[in-house]
C-alpha cells in the first residue's frame, strides 16, 4: 500500500528490462510528471538513461546506437505519434510501456507500423497517477466538473487513474461513494464497470482483508481549502504553490537564480520528510537545528591541518555539499514563507479564520472580519476568503451580513465568487447536517472547551477525519455512503483508499498521516483529482458553478 | 576443578586455545564450517560486539551516518514490503500481427534483391547495360496498353511522355518518376545478399573486384520505381547500421567496461581497507595498495574517456553536431562524474606502513589487555571466594577453638592456631598474583609474563622506539602523529598512576582500565575535538523556539536566513570536475573560508567566556588531583573573570 514504491518499481523495471547501453526515455507530458515524482534526473542518469524526450517533439536526428524506452499514456494521440515514429525509427530498439490498458486495435495499428521490426517489447505498466507521498496521490486534473457534471475525458482519466492505483497495489476494492453527489456516483459506477471488464487483471489472491475505496466529493467540506495553513507542506503549497513536488520561486524578489525552482520531495529530502507535518513554529527550530548542525560540520571541515584531515574532508565532501544544498533550500523557502506571513498579516487573519470555522460566536466573528477588511495589509485574496468563510459558516444565521461584507470587498468578482461558493456548498453538499450538529461534534466541542484551545491556528480539523474514523469503526451510514454493486462488506476495513472528486488539500494529507500512525494495522491512502490551495479551490468551484 | 575453567580465545567446539580473536575466527571458519551456523553467528556477533567495546570505537559517530542512509528507505519499513504491481504484456499479439506483415515485406524485398543480383551479373558478363530480352526474362513487364496514366504522378502517357518499365518489378512509370540505382549502391546490396545467403564467411572483396571496373562504368544504373527503391534503401540502412557504429559507441563501451571492472573490484577493496584500518591481519597491505592503484587507474580511465566523450566533435565548426548529440555526450559525462564522485572520492584510504604496524600492535595490545583483564577479574573472584572460604574456615575453627577452649581451656595452643591460620590467610590473599595452572597456560600463549610493567608503559616505550625510527627515516608526518600519540600515552599513564596511588587500589585496577582505554583512543583520533568542545557547548545562543502562538522565529533574524550558504549550490561548479585529486586538495580551504564568517563571529565574540570555561576546567582538574593551593588561585581568578564577563554583558 505504498503508492510511491509502486510507481518506483514500475519505472525501475522498465529501465532494467530494456537491457544495457545508452538509452533514451521517451515520455508524454503526464508520464514525465509521474516519473519525475519518484526519480530524480541524476538517479536515472546513473542507470544509463542519458536522454529524455517528449513524444512528438522530434529532433529528427537518427541515433541507431541508442535504444528507446517509451512510457506514455495510451491515448489516441500518443499511439498515432508512436506509429509515425516506428515507420521512420530514429533509435535502434524500442521498448514500449503504456500506463494503462491498451486496446487491441491500438496494438494492431502499432504492429502494422513497425515495418523495421524495432519494437522489442510492448507492455502495460499501471503507473497512471502521480504519487506525492507514500499515502497520497493526485491526478492533476484541475476543474474536473463543469456545472457539477463530469466532462467525459476527465471521467475517463479519473477512472483510469483510480484503477491503475489498484492494479499497481494489487488490490481489488469494494467501492462506496457519497450518496448525494452525482459525480461520485458516476465515478463509482465507471470504476466498477472497468473492474468487471478487466476482470482478468483484477484477479488477485484475496488473502488479506478486502480494501475499500471511498469516493467523496470536495463539496462535502468546502471549508478546509479556504483556510490558511501552518504545517510546512500545506503552508508552502498555500503561499508559494507546489507543483509536481517543485516550488517555483522565480517570482519572488531576492531569491538567487539557482534556487528559482526548488524540489520539495519527501522521498529525496530527509529534512523535508521529517518536518512535512510540523507547524511553522517547529519548523523554525528545526531549521535552527539544521543550521547549527551544518555550522558544526563547517567548523570541523575548516580545520584542515594535516593530510588526514584533508582526506577526511574529501571523503565527506559530497555529503557536505548535499547538506549545504538542503540548508540553502529550506532556509530560502522558510524565509520566503515568513516574509509572506509578515507582509500579509497572516497570523491575525488565520486566527480569525479559525475562529469562524470552529467557534460559534457570530457577533465577534463579524467584528473581527470587519476590522480585518479595513486593514490595508490584508490582501484581496485573504479578504475574499474571510468573507467566504463567514458566508459559509453563518449562511443560515438570522443576522447574516454576507451582502454588506461582500460590498466591502474591492474586487468586482467577489459577489459572483461568494454566491458561487454558496451554490457549490449547498447542492446537497453539506451532508446530513442534522445528524452532525447535535451528535459527536457537539460533545467534542464541549470537551475542547474544557481543555482550552492548544493552538489558535490549528483548531480546525478537516471533516475527512471523522468520516474516515467512522468508516474504520464500521459506523459509516449506508444510506449516506452506499456500496457500488450488490455486495456489502461485513468486517471493518483496514486498507482504505479515499478519493476526493474535486481535489485534496495538504491539511487532509497530514490528517490521514496522523490516522495512519496512530492506528496500527490501518493503512489509508488519500487521492484526489488535484491538490488544492485557496486560489486553486476558488477557481475549481467557480468552474463547477459556471453556467 | 581447575580443568573446568579455561580462558582465552578458545574455540567453543573443540576447546582449543588459539591466542587471538583473528586466529580463532579463521580456525572456526576453516574447521567448523559444517557445524551449526547459528553457534558460529552467535560467537561472531559476540566477538564483534566485544571488539567494538574494546577498541572503544566511537559509536556515536557511526549512528548518524547510518540514519542518514537507512532513512531514505523509510517507506519500506513503515508498511510491509511490496512487490511490483500488475503488468500485462501485449508482445505476443503484437508480434503475430507484425510478423504476418513483415513476412510479406521480406518476400518482396528478397525478390527485388535477387532480380537486382541477376541484372548485375548479366551486365557484368556481357558488358552491356540494357538487354531488354534478358530483363524481361527476370520479370514480366506490364503491357503498355494496360496503363494509360503514370501510376505515380497521374499524368497521361503520349508521344513525348513515354512509358518506362521498372527493371525490378516490371511496373510502368514516366521518366519523371523513374529512379536509378547506381552501380556501386546496387553492387553493395548484392554483395551483402550473398553474404547473408551463403553461410560461408566471405571476404568483402568488393573493392578489389569493382574498383577497376567502376571507373569505366560509372554511369551504369538500373531504372526502378519508387517502391522498389524504397525497399533497397531500407536494406541499405540496415546494412549501414550493422557496419557503421559511430565513434561514440566505441568510447562508451570502453567506459562501461572500466565501470563494470571497477564495480567488481570495489567491494573487495572496501573489505580490505576496513580490515586494515582496524589493524587486522587478514590482508596484506601491499595487495590492498595494488588493488587501490588498480581501482584508481580504472577511475582515471572513466574520467578521461568520459571527458573525451563530452568534448567529441565540439570543435568541429564546419559541421557542428546536432544539439541532441551534445546533450547525450554531456549527460554521459555528467553521469560518469557523479559516479566518480560517489565512488572514487569516497574510496577509503589505507594506513601507511608504520601506521599499520602501530594499529596492529595496538590491536594486539588491546586483545591482550582484555584477556588479562578478564583473567584478573576471574582471579579476583576466585581469590575472593577462597578468602571467604578461609574466613568461613577460620570462623569454624574459632568456634571449634572456643569449644576447645571451653573443653580444655588451653589458651596458648589456641592462639598459636589462630596466628597460623591468619598467616595462612595472608599467603592465600597474596596467592592470586602467583602462578597457577591456567595462568601458565594462557601466559605461554601470549608470551607475556604477569609481572611485566604496565602495558601503557610498554606502549610508551614502543612508541618512543618507533618515533626514533621515523625520525631517522625522516618521515615528518609519522613523527608528528607519533609525538602526539606519545604525549597522550604519557598523560594517560600519569593519570593511571595517580589513580593507583590514590587508593583506587589493586582491586579497582581492572575496572579503571576500560574507560581509560576508550578515552585514550578517542583522544588519539581527534585531539582537537576535546579542546573545542566546551567552547561550542557554552556559546550563548539566542533561544529561538517560541510559543506556538507566534510561530515565527525568522522574522527577526532574517540575516541568518539569507546567509553564506546560498553562494555555493551549483553542482556544476564542482571542484572535482577538472582534476579530482589535485583540486580536492587545494579546495577545502577555499570553500571552508566561504563558510567561516558565521562561526568565527561566534567564537570570537567572547574570549572572556572561553577563558572562563577553560579555567573552570582547570579548576576541576586541580580539585580532582587534590592540589589545594592551585585550586585556590584558580578559583580567585575565575571569580574575577566572571565579574568582568558580567560587566561586559
Amino acid at each position: 500500500m505504498d503508492v510511491v514504491l509502486a510507481v518506483k518499481k514500475y519505472v525501475s523495471k522498465m529501465i532494467a528490462d530494456s537491457g544495457t547501453g545508452m538509452r533514451v526515455l521517451m515520455m508524454d507530458k503526464e508520464t514525465t510528471g509521474i516519473v519525475s515524482m519518484v526519480y530524480t534526473r541524476s538517479e536515472i542518469l546513473q542507470k544509463e538513461v542519458y536522454l529524455f524526450e517528449n513524444i512528438g517533439n522530434e529532433h529528427g536526428e537518427v541515433m541507431k546506437h541508442l535504444n528507446a524506452i517509451v512510457f506514455v499514456r495510451p491515448t489516441k494521440e500518443n499511439v498515432q505519434l508512436l506509429c509515425k515514429e516506428l515507420k521512420n525509427p530514429r533509435y535502434g530498439k524500442y521498448y514500449l510501456y503504456f500506463s494503462h490498458a491498451l486496446s487491441k486495435s491500438d496494438v494492431k495499428v502499432l504492429a502494422e507500423s513497425d515495418e523495421h521490426e524495432c519494437v522489442s517489447d510492448i507492455n502495460e505498466y499501471f503507473a497512471d497517477f502521480y504519487p506525492v507521498d507514500i499515502h497520497h496521490f493526485t491526478l492533476n486534473i484541475t476543474n474536473c466538473a463543469r456545472h457539477f457534471i463530469w466532462s467525459q475525458n476527465h471521467l475517463t482519466r479519473t477512472c483510469h487513474g483510480l484503477t491503475s492505483v489498484f492494479l499497481a497495489l494489487k488490490k481489488c476494492p469494494m467501492i462506496r461513494y457519497q450518496a448525494n453527489s452525482e459525480m461520485c456516483h458516476q465515478l463509482a459506477d465507471s470504476v466498477k464497470l472497468l473492474i468487471s471488464r478487466e476482470a482478468s487483471l483484477f484477479d488477485f489472491r484475496r488473502s488479506d482483508s478486502t480494501p475499500m475505496l471511498l469516493i467523496l466529493d470536495r463539496r462535502f467540506d468546502p471549508v478546509t481549502p479556504l483556510l490558511n495553513q501552518w504545517t510546512y507542506q500545506a503552508m508552502t503549497h498555500e503561499l508559494l504553490g507546489i507543483k509536481n513536488g517543485r516550488v517555483d520561486l522565480s517570482q519572488r524578489p531576492g531569491v538567487k537564480k539557482d534556487l528559482h525552482e526548488v524540489v520539495l520531495s519527501p522521498l529525496h529530502d530527509q529534512f523535508y520528510r521529517e518536518n512535512l507535518y510540523k507547524n511553522f513554529g517547529e519548523i523554525g527550530s528545526s531549521i535552527k537545528e539544521l543550521m547549527d548542525d551544518f555550522q558544526a560540520k563547517t567548523r570541523s571541515q575548516q580545520k584542515v591541518e594535516s593530510i588526514d584531515d584533508m582526506k577526511a574532508f574529501v571523503e565527506n565532501y559530497p555529503q557536505f555539499k548535499k547538506m549545504s544544498g538542503t540548508v540553502a533550500k529550506h532556509v530560502t523557502v522558510v524565509g520566503e514563507l515568513s516574509k509572506i506571513v509578515g507582509a500579509n498579516n497572516l497570523l491575525e487573519i488565520s486566527e480569525c479564520e479559525q475562529d469562524i470555522a470552529c467557534q460559534s460566536d457570530h457577533s465577534s466573528a463579524i467584528q473581527k472580519v470587519r476590522a480585518l477588511l479595513r486593514q490595508p495589509s490584508t490582501s484581496s485574496v485573504d479578504a475574499l476568503r474571510l468573507v467566504a468563510l463567514y458566508s459559509l459558516r453563518y449562511d443560515s444565521h438570522s443576522n447574516n451580513a454576507t451582502t454588506s461584507l461582500t460590498d466591502q470587498l474591492a474586487s468586482r468578482d467577489s459577489r459572483r465568487i461568494i454566491s458561487g461558493l454558496l451554490k457549490y456548498a449547498s447542492i446537497g453538499g453539506r451532508l446530513s447536517q442534522a445528524a452532525e450538529i447535535p451528535g459527536i461534534s457537539m460533545t467534542r466541542k464541549f470537551f475542547k472547551g474544557l481543555k482550552g484551545v492548544e493552538n489558535v491556528y490549528t483548531q480546525h480539523v478537516p471533516k475527512i477525519k471523522d468520516t474516515i474514523e467512522e468508516l474504520l469503526k464500521g459506523r459509516l451510514r449506508e444510506s449516506d455512503y452506499p456500496y457500488a454493486g450488490s455486495s456489502i462488506m461485513s468486517e471493518r476495513p483496514s486498507d482504505v483508499i479515499v478519493f476526493i472528486v474535486g481535489g485534496t488539500t495538504y491539511e487532509e494529507v497530514a490528517c490521514v498521516d496522523s490516522i495512519n500512525s496512530s492506528n496500527s494495522g490501518v493503512r489509508i491512502i488519500l487521492g484526489g483529482t488535484t491538490i488544492h490551495n485557496g486560489l486553486s479551490f476558488i477557481d475549481e468551484f467557480m468552474t463547477a458553478t459556471a453556467s | 576443578m581447575d580443568e573446568d575453567i579455561r580462558e582465552g580465545f578458545l574455540c567453543p567446539i573443540c576447546v582449543k586455545d588459539l591466542g587471538s580473536f583473528h586466529k580463532l575466527q579463521h580456525h572456526f571458519e576453516s574447521a567448523h564450517t559444517a557445524e551449526d551456523k547459528a553457534v558460529f553467528d552467535q560467537v561472531k556477533g559476540l566477538f564483534t560486539k566485544a571488539k567494538g567495546k574494546i577498541l572503544g570505537r566511537n559509536e556515536i559517530a557511526q549512528i548518524p551516518d547510518e540514519s542518514y542512509t537507512t532513512s531514505s528507505h523509510q517507506e519500506q519499513t513503515i508498511w510491509e514490503p511490496q512487490e511490483i504491481g500488475i503488468t500485462k504484456s501485449h508482445f505476443d499479439t503484437y508480434k503475430k500481427v507484425r510478423d504476418s506483415r513483415i513476412d510479406r515485406f521480406v518476400i518482396e524485398s528478397n525478390k527485388v534483391l535477387i532480380r537486382l543480383d541477376k541484372l548485375m551479373g548479366h551486365s557484368k558478363l556481357t558488358g552491356k547495360q540494357n538487354s531488354k530480352e534478358f530483363e524481361q526474362t527476370l520479370v514480366p513487364w506490364v503491357r503498355d496498353g494496360d496503363v494509360p496514366f503514370c501510376p505515380t504522378c497521374g499524368d497521361r502517357f503520349y508521344v513525348t511522355r513515354r512509358r518506362h518499365h521498372c527493371r525490378l518489378c516490371g511496373s510502368i512509370m514516366c521518366t519523371k518518376c523513374s529512379l536509378f540505382v547506381p552501380y556501386d549502391f546496387a553492387d553493395e546490396l548484392v554483395e551483402t545478399l550473398r553474404e547473408s545467403t551463403s553461410s560461408m564467411p566471405r571476404q568483402r572483396s568488393r573493392s578489389l573486384l569493382v574498383l577497376p571496373q567502376s571507373s569505366s562504368d560509372n554511369d551504369m544504373t538500373v531504372r526502378c520505381c519508387h517502391d522498389c527503391y524504397r525497399i533497397l534503401r531500407k536494406r541499405k540502412d540496415k546494412i549501414e547500421q550493422k557496419y557503421n557504429q559511430p565513434l561514440l559507441v566505441a568510447f562508451y563501451e570502453k567506459l562501461q567496461t572500466a565501470k563494470t571492472t571497477a564495480e567488481k573490484l570495489a567491494p573487495k577493496y572496501k573489505e580490505m581497507a576496513t580490515s586494515l584500518n582496524q589493524g587486522e591481519e587478514t590482508f596484506e597491505l601491499g595487495k590492498a595498495n595494488d588493488l587501490r592503484l588498480k581501482l584508481m587507474k580504472l577511475y582515471e580511465v572513466i574520467d578521461v574517456v568520459s571527458k573525451k566523450i563530452a568534448a567529441m566533435d565540439t570543435e568541429n565548426e564546419e559541421n557542428p553536431p546536432p544539439g541532441i548529440c551534445l546533450q547525450l555526450q554531456s549527460s554521459i559525462r555528467r553521469a560518469s562524474h557523479m559516479y566518480l564522485q560517489e565512488n572514487m572520492l569516497t574510496l577509503q584510504s589505507l594506513p601507511s606502513l608504520p601506521k599499520l604496524e602501530l594499529l596492529q600492535k595496538e590491536r594486539r595490545k588491546e586483545q591482550e589487555r582484555r584477556v588479562r583483564r578478564q583473567r584478573e577479574e576471574a582471579e579476583r573472584e576466585r581469590a575472593e571466594a577462597k578468602r571467604l572460604q578461609e574466613l568461613e574456615k577460620i570462623k569454624q575453627e574459632r568456634e571449634l577453638a572456643e569449644r576447645d577452649k571451653m573443653e580444655t581451656s588451653s589458651f596458648k595452643r589456641h592462639q598459636r592456631q589462630v596466628s597460623d591460620i591468619s598467616l595462612n590467610g595472608i599467603v592465600l590473599r597474596e596467592g592470586w598474583t602467583a602462578d597457577n595452572g591456567i595462568e601458565k597456560d594462557v601466559l605461554q600463549n601470549h608470551q607475556h609474563k604477569n609481572d611485566e610493567p604496565d602495558p601503557l608503559m610498554e606502549q610508551i616505550q614502543h612508541v618512543q622506539k618507533m618515533l626514533h625510527q621515523a625520525a631517522n627515516a625522516g618521515q615528518a608526518e609519522a613523527v608528528k602523529t607519533l609525538t602526539l600519540n606519545l604525549e597522550e600515552l604519557k598523560t594517560e599513564y600519569k593519570k593511571q598512576q595517580s589513580i593507583k596511588a590514590f587508593g583506587g587500589g589493586v582491586s579497582n585496577r581492572g575496572k579503571t582500565h576500560s574507560p581509560n582505554l576508550g578515552h585514550s583512543i578517542q583522544v588519539n583520533k581527534n585531539p582537537f575535538l576535546d579542546k573545542k568542545l566546551p567552547v561550542r557547548k557554552s556559546t550563548p545562543r539566542p533561544t529561538s523556539v517560541k510559543v506556538a502562538k507566534s510561530p515565527n522565529p525568522f522574522l527577526e533574524d532574517e540575516d541568518s536566513s539569507s546567509n553564506p550558504f546560498l553562494e555555493d549550490d551549483d553542482d556544476s561548479l564542482n571542484p572535482f570536475l577538472s582534476s579530482p585529486v589535485q583540486d580536492a586538495e587545494t579546495n577545502p580551504f577555499l570553500t571552508s573560508n566561504n563558510y567561516s564568517p558565521v562561526s568565527e563571529n561566534e567564537t570570537h565574540q567572547d574570549p572572556v567566556f572561553h577563558q572562563i570555561c577553560y579555567i573552570s576546567k582547570c579548576l576541576d582538574n586541580a580539585v580532582k588531583s587534590g592540589k589545594q593551593d592551585e585550586a585556590a588561585i584558580l578559583r580567585q581568578n575565575l571569580q574575577e573573570l566572571q565579574s568582568l564577563y558580567n560587566k561586559s554583558r
